[in-house]
C-alpha cells in the first residue's frame, strides 16, 4: 500500500503544473497513477482535503442566503435539525421497557449534554481555525452544562414548569435558533471569501 | 340360646358398624382447610423460581382458591373441599407447563443477549473499516465538481471530529459510559433492597380518621394494605390479633396470642392488595390493642414465617351509652 506522503508530494507536484483540475480528475490520477481501487483513492483525496494538504474551491458559489441554506455547505445544519427531531421523537415516543432505550440515551445525552454548547459554539466561532478540534469539544460540552440549567430556571417561571415535554421543546427552540444564526454567520464569512477570490 | 347369643352378637356388629359407618360420614363431610392452605404452599413452591413467564392470571386463581378456604373457617364441606382440590391440582399441572416454557424463555433471552452481543461487535469493526470509506465517497459525490487547489499547510485538521485528540476524547466517553451500560444490563431486573409493607388504613381506605372508641361488640371497619416488593412472588398471612397495653410485639417476635382472624393471599413483585377487616371486640378495656402480623410462606420449611412487619392500633372499647361516648 503505498504511503500517505507518498502521494501527497505526487499530489503537490501535480497541483503546481495542472490548473483547473477538479476533484474527480484528481481521484481518477490518483487511482491510475498507483493502480489504486477508485474508493481508496477517493479515501487517499478525502485525507489530504481533511489535512490541508489540497483546498476546493467551489467555481459556482451560492450568493444568497437562501441558495446558501439549500446548498452542501449547509448540509451540516440539515443533519442536524434531523438529529434534534429523532431525538425528540425517540425521547416522546420510546418507553423506558422498550428495546430501543439504549438509542433514546445516547441521543438524549448528546441532545442535553452537547448540542446546546457546540450550536453556541458555532455562533461564536463561526470559522473553523477559530479553534481548535479538542477546544471545540471540550467548550461544546461546558457551555451545554451552563445553558441547560439556565433553560431550567427561566422554565421555573413559566406556568409549564420543568417538566418533560417543556424541556425537550425549550431546548430544541434554543439550539436551532443557535444554529440558524451560527449558519448566517458562516454564510457571511462564505460571502466575503467568495468576494476577495473573484476579486 | 345359642340363637338369642348369635341374635345379639349380630345386632352387636350391626350396631359397630354403624357407628364406624357414621364416623367416616362425618369425616368426609368435612376436612380442615389447612390441607388446602398447605396445597397452596405447595404449588407457590413451583411458582417462585419462574422467572420468564407472565404469573398473573396464576396468582390470581390462587387468591379465589384462598378466598373461597378462608370462606370455610377452620373445616371445609366436603364438595368446597374437592372443588378446591381439583383447582389446585389444576393449577400444579399448569405450572409445570409454565416451568417448561419458563426454560425456552430463558435461553430465548440468553439467545437475545449473544446477538445483542455480537451486533455491537460487528457494528463496531464494521464501523472501523467502513466507515473512513462512507464518508469519503459521501463527501467525494457532494464536492466532485469543485476545483482542486494547493492547501495553506496548516496542522488543524479541517473536520474537527477527525481530529486525533477529539476521537481518543470520544473513545474514553464511549469506554466510561459503556461500562455503565453493562452494568446496568447485568443488574437490571434485580431488586436491591427487597422488602414487603404491611399497612392498617382507616375506615376510609386511608390512612386516618382511625378509630379511637367502640361500643362492645359494634364492628369496626379499618383497611389492611399488603405491599411486596421482595422481586419474586411472596405467600402472605396476615394475623389479626386482639391484645392489650402490656402484649408485647416487636420485630422479632409476634405478639403471643391466638389470631381472631387470618387473611391470606399471594402477590406478585410490585403488587399490593387493600382489603377490608372488621373486627368485634367482645370485652371492654382500655387501650386494647389491635395487632396486625405479616407472616410469610417459607419454602424451606414449608411454614409461614414472622416478617417482623406488624402494625397495632390501640382502641378503647365500652359499654353501651358508656362515658365519653
Amino acid at each position: 500500500m503505498v504511503g500517505d506522503e507518498v502521494i501527497n508530494d505526487f499530489v503537490r507536484n501535480f497541483l503546481s503544473h495542472s490548473k483547473d483540475l477538479s476533484v474527480d480528475d484528481l481521484v481518477s490520477e490518483v487511482s491510475r497513477r498507483y493502480g489504486l481501487p477508485k474508493r481508496k483513492a477517493v479515501l487517499k483525496v478525502f485525507r489530504m482535503y481533511v489535512r490541508n494538504v489540497i483546498d476546493l474551491v467551489d467555481i459556482n458559489p451560492p450568493v444568497t442566503f437562501i441558495k446558501y441554506l439549500l446548498s452542501s455547505y449547509s448540509l451540516w445544519y440539515w443533519l442536524f435539525n434531523v438529529v434534534v427531531v429523532l431525538t425528540i421523537v425517540t425521547v416522546l415516543a420510546v418507553s423506558s421497557e422498550s428495546p430501543l432505550i439504549p438509542i433514546r440515551y445516547v441521543l438524549g445525552s448528546l441532545y442535553v449534554l452537547y448540542i446546546p454548547g457546540a450550536t453556541l459554539i458555532e455562533v461564536l466561532y463561526p470559522k473553523h481555525e477559530d479553534l481548535s478540534p479538542l477546544e471545540r469539544l471540550a467548550l461544546s460540552i461546558g457551555l451545554s452544562l451552563a445553558l441547560v440549567p439556565l433553560v431550567g430556571l427561566i422554565l421555573n417561571y413559566t406556568p409549564w414548569g420543568i417538566r418533560l415535554i417543556p424541556v425537550t421543546t425549550s431546548l430544541a427552540l434554543l439550539s436551532i435558533c443557535l444554529a440558524t444564526v451560527a449558519l448566517y454567520r458562516k454564510y457571511l464569512y462564505h460571502k466575503l471569501r467568495v468576494v476577495s477570490n473573484s476579486g | 340360646m345359642i340363637f338369642v347369643m348369635i341374635s345379639k352378637a349380630c345386632r352387636l356388629m350391626v350396631l359397630v358398624l354403624t357407628v364406624i359407618l357414621l364416623l367416616n360420614m362425618s369425616l368426609l363431610s368435612s376436612q380442615g382447610v389447612d390441607v388446602i392452605y398447605g396445597k397452596v404452599g405447595g404449588v407457590y413452591s413451583k411458582l417462585i423460581n419462574l422467572k420468564y413467564v407472565n404469573l398473573t392470571n396464576v396468582i390470581n386463581d390462587l387468591n379465589e382458591v384462598l378466598r373461597i378456604a378462608e370462606q370455610c373457617g377452620n373445616v371445609c364441606e366436603s364438595d368446597v373441599f374437592n372443588y378446591l382440590n381439583l383447582r389446585l391440582n389444576k393449577l400444579d399441572s399448569l405450572i409445570n407447563d409454565l416451568i417448561v416454557e419458563d426454560a425456552g424463555l430463558g435461553r430465548l433471552e440468553t439467545l437475545k443477549l449473544v446477538v445483542l452481543g455480537v451486533a455491537v461487535v460487528a457494528t463496531v469493526v464494521l464501523t472501523y473499516s467502513l466507515g473512513p470509506y462512507v464518508v469519503s465517497y459521501s463527501w467525494y459525490l457532494i464536492r466532485r465538481g469543485f476545483r482542486v487547489r494547493l492547501g495553506r499547510r496548516s496542522h488543524s485538521i479541517r473536520w474537527w471530529f477527525l481530529d486525533e485528540e477529539v476521537v481518543a476524547v470520544i473513545a474514553a466517553i464511549a469506554v466510561v459510559a459503556s461500562v455503565f451500560a453493562i452494568a446496568t444490563t447485568i443488574t437490571s431486573g434485580r431488586v436491591v433492597e427487597p422488602f414487603s409493607a404491611l399497612g392498617l388504613l382507616g375506615p376510609e381506605g386511608k390512612i386516618g380518621n382511625y378509630p379511637k372508641e367502640v361500643y362492645v361488640g359494634e364492628p369496626v371497619k379499618l383497611y389492611i394494605y399488603v405491599d411486596n416488593h421482595e422481586g419474586k412472588p411472596m405467600y402472605y398471612r396476615v394475623l389479626v390479633k386482639v391484645g392489650n397495653e402490656s402484649t408485647l410485639v416487636n420485630q422479632t417476635a409476634p405478639a403471643n396470642l391466638p389470631p381472631v382472624k387470618v387473611f391470606n393471599l399471594i402477590l406478585g413483585h410490585e403488587m399490593n392488595s387493600t382489603f377490608p377487616l372488621i373486627v368485634k371486640f367482645n370485652e371492654t378495656g382500655i387501650n386494647v390493642k389491635l395487632i396486625t402480623e405479616l407472616w410469610f410462606y417459607n419454602v424451606s420449611s414449608r411454614e409461614f414465617q414472622y416478617s417482623g412487619r406488624w402494625n397495632h392500633l390501640y382502641i378503647n372499647v365500652t359499654e353501651v351509652g358508656g362515658i365519653g361516648r
